[in-house]
């Protein structure tokens, strides 16, 4: 897939660079906003990587302008702004999703293949299926080779977001984020325990494990192939 | 130059254009004053004569020239009397106490003022009078007049009083200007040199406050109240900067010495992926660090506060309840949840979620404590809401170790770890953020012995109304 980095730190496009080729995906790089937005406007990239201080053009205007445009082209705000209504101006103008400077790259990379994928809005399918789990999502039943299993509301809502993304690794902010709607650290283990609890219910009595840790980044639910 | 200063000053200038503007009208409403008054004395006067003149033409007609003569004779002598002549046209007197037609009135055929001669046994004087002629028949003329001197005397000593007064008011008025611009220039004078020397570095200076209460009083009292403010922000960002030198030096040296050892290690090899894996971990941390850090300040700074909305609590309380229940399970311990109804405060959701969280994770991290081995499943951590009075309180309570008073307030400074905690994982930040936000939106944080354990009451202005969620 191909990406468009619009970032004005030279190491910072670079490190980005040669991260997403090093994952399997094509870059290009912009130093400055005006250039940035001419190449947004070409619709070529899946998705596009957008710095919040820019030379010339800041970020979040080459968002309006290419949403004004009809560019529909997914967009991560990358901003070392970190305050709670900065991310919520980010988001207003147009961004998909917005990570904070610094970032590590299995974050970044986690955010920007949800990204990609959700050219397809959410919601539109009703029954989210990996290998023999189901979620009817009218009803709010989760079964699992056709045995119902019993779900707090938190726990359905992590299940969901997390068979939402099936086959993409998640990472616990970004489950603080949208499960939880929680912008800052809790400490400790928490995510943690709560998917463990999830775990044991969805996978506990079966053989084969449907949600796994991905080390040093997050978790994955996948058909385990 | 003192003089130059006090004449320039705004105050003195109003001070002058008011009293001109008070000299000036009081010059024309006196002006009109006079003149009314005199129109009314001559008119009063020349009605008098005119009387006088009928009657004594009355005479003239019935008894002719010998009675009036005689009428004048007898009025003449009355002490106090008109001034009267009759005679010929030409100067022969028949009777009367003024010796001839004044020239003035030879041509007049109304009134007019004229002077004559007034003479006693001491004084001889001309005075001022005014007379009304008439033409008896042929050529004798009988003159009516009435003595004005003593209005004349009255009009001239009026209007010398009058500028005396005027004098007097401008020369006083004048010099309780100065004096007034001169104490409020004194006062201003204060106010500035006292920012000089703030401005020359000595931020704990105050502008003295007379207690008179007045507008200046009021004004240095404000800029004092914004000065105290001043001066905390730039000690908060002293202290910030010395907590960078102290406590993040630390970290960074570490990262330095992961690096190090990563350079020196043999490439490729185990050791080399664990000493970086640790700088990456060391430098996490300190971006955590950091960013707690400039959180702390720049709600201190009060720059997040702005950003208010009506949140209620007790849901506030009870999703941080849901986040925490598994953890809180895992260590074995209870978790109550007590909350009545819906309690709003004006605060930003995330920051008090964060405050709750933050005392939350203290508390499971003191309670699940070193007493690892006799854990009894019976420790609870209490969450509640409540109103009090028109504040909201919340409450969270553990059954840990508790802080020992005389330790109370000292938690809430940055970095500050107390001697038996400091084998626990944390920066020692995370009071010092719970006190920020709660500062920030106008509340308050007490800690409370639970015995066992600590009681942190937050409490907080109730928001009464439900703003739009």
């Amino acid at each position: 897939m191909r990406v468009l980095i619009i970032e004005d730190d030279l190491e910072t496009a670079r490190f980005l660079s040669k991260a997403l080729s090093d994952s399997g995906h094509e870059s290009d790089h912009c130093e400055d906003g005006d250039l940035g937005l001419s190449y947004g406007r070409s619709n070529d990239y899946d998705v596009l990587i957008v710095d919040r201080m820019l030379p010339k053009r800041d970020g979040l205007s080459i968002i309006e302008t290419l949403r004004q445009e009809n560019v529909t082209t997914p967009v991560l705000i990358l901003s070392a702004l970190d305050k709670v209504d900065e991310r919520v101006k980010g988001l207003r103008s147009g961004g998909d999703d917005y990570l904070t400077k610094p970032f590590a790259f299995s974050e970044l990379l986690a955010r920007i293949e949800i990204l990609m994928r959700r050219t397809t809005p959410d919601g539109e399918e009703t029954d989210l299926k990996v290998a023999d789990l189901v979620i009817e999502r009218l009803s709010q039943q989760v079964s699992r080779a056709g045995k119902n299993i019993q779900l707090v509301p938190r726990e359905y809502r992590l299940l969901e977001y997390l068979m939402r993304h099936k086959g993409k690794v998640v990472t616990r902010t970004m489950l603080l984020e949208n499960v939880w709607d929680y912008h800052f650290d809790p400490g400790t283990n928490i995510i943690d325990v709560h998917i463990s609890r999830l775990r044991s219910k969805i996978d506990k009595d079966f053989d084969c494990s449907l949600l796994q840790t991905i080390r040093g980044a997050g978790y994955m639910i996948s058909d385990g192939a | 130059m003192v003089l130059n200063r006090i004449l320039k000053t705004t105050a003195f200038r109003l001070m002058a254009i008011y009293l001109l503007v008070i000299i000036v009208a009081s010059i024309g409403v006196a002006s009109y004053m006079a003149w009314k008054t005199n129109t009314l004395m001559t008119q009063q006067l020349v009605e008098t004569i005119s009387a006088e003149v009928k009657g004594l033409a009355e005479q003239y007609r019935i008894g002719g020239s010998s009675a009036l003569a005689s009428a004048i004779g007898a009025r003449s002598r009355r002490p106090g009397s008109s001034l009267y002549f009759f005679g010929a046209h030409k100067g022969q007197k028949i009777a009367g106490n003024i010796n001839r037609i004044p020239n003035s009135l030879i041509k007049s055929t109304g009134g007019a003022q004229f002077k004559y001669v007034w003479q006693d046994d001491q004084l001889k004087e001309t005075r001022h009078a005014v007379g009304i002629p008439f033409h008896v028949s042929g050529n004798l003329v009988l003159v009516v007049g009435r003595d004005i001197e003593a209005q004349l005397e009255f009009t001239n000593a009026t209007r010398k009083i009058f500028f005396l007064g005027l004098g007097a008011l401008a020369v006083f008025g004048l010099g309780a200007g100065l004096l007034v611009s001169r104490n409020l220039l004194n006062r201003i004078n204060t106010i500035s040199d006292t920012s000089k020397s703030i401005m020359a570095g000595d931020l704990s200076e105050r502008i003295p406050v007379t207690g008179s209460d007045d507008e200046l009083d009021r004004l240095s009292a404000n800029l004092n109240s914004m000065l105290a403010r001043i001066e905390t922000l730039m000690i908060g960002m002293r202290q910030v900067t010395d907590n960078i030198a102290h406590d993040l030096k630390t970290p960074i040296n570490r990262i330095r010495i992961g690096a190090e050892e990563a350079l020196i290690a043999p490439e490729g090899k185990e050791a080399q992926r664990n000493a970086l894996q640790a700088t990456i971990e060391e430098a996490d941390n300190l971006i955590k660090t950091f960013n707690a850090l400039l959180k702390i300040a720049r709600l201190e700074a009060g720059a997040d506060s702005e950003q208010k909305d009506s949140v209620d609590v007790s849901q506030v309380l009870e999703e941080i309840a849901e986040l925490y229940e598994p953890v809180i399970d895992e260590a074995n311990m209870k978790l109550v949840v007590s909350n009545t109804e819906p309690l709003r405060i004006l605060a930003d959701r995330q920051l008090i979620s964060q405050a709750i969280a933050n005392l939350v994770d203290n508390a499971i991290k003191y309670s699940s404590g070193s007493d690892q081995d006799q854990v009894d499943g019976n420790k609870t951590i209490e969450l509640a809401a409540v109103s009090f009075g028109d504040r909201v309180r919340l409450i969270i309570a553990d059954q840990g170790e508790g802080i020992s008073s005389e330790d109370h307030r000292r938690v809430f400074g940055r970095f500050v770890r107390l001697e038996d905690s400091r084998s626990k994982p944390g920066s020692g930040l995370g009071l010092s953020m719970v006190r920020a936000i709660v500062k920030a939106y106008g509340g308050t944080i007490d800690l409370k012995d639970n015995d066992p354990g600590l009681r942190v009451v937050l409490s907080f202005p109730m928001c009464s109304r439900a703003v739009a969620a």
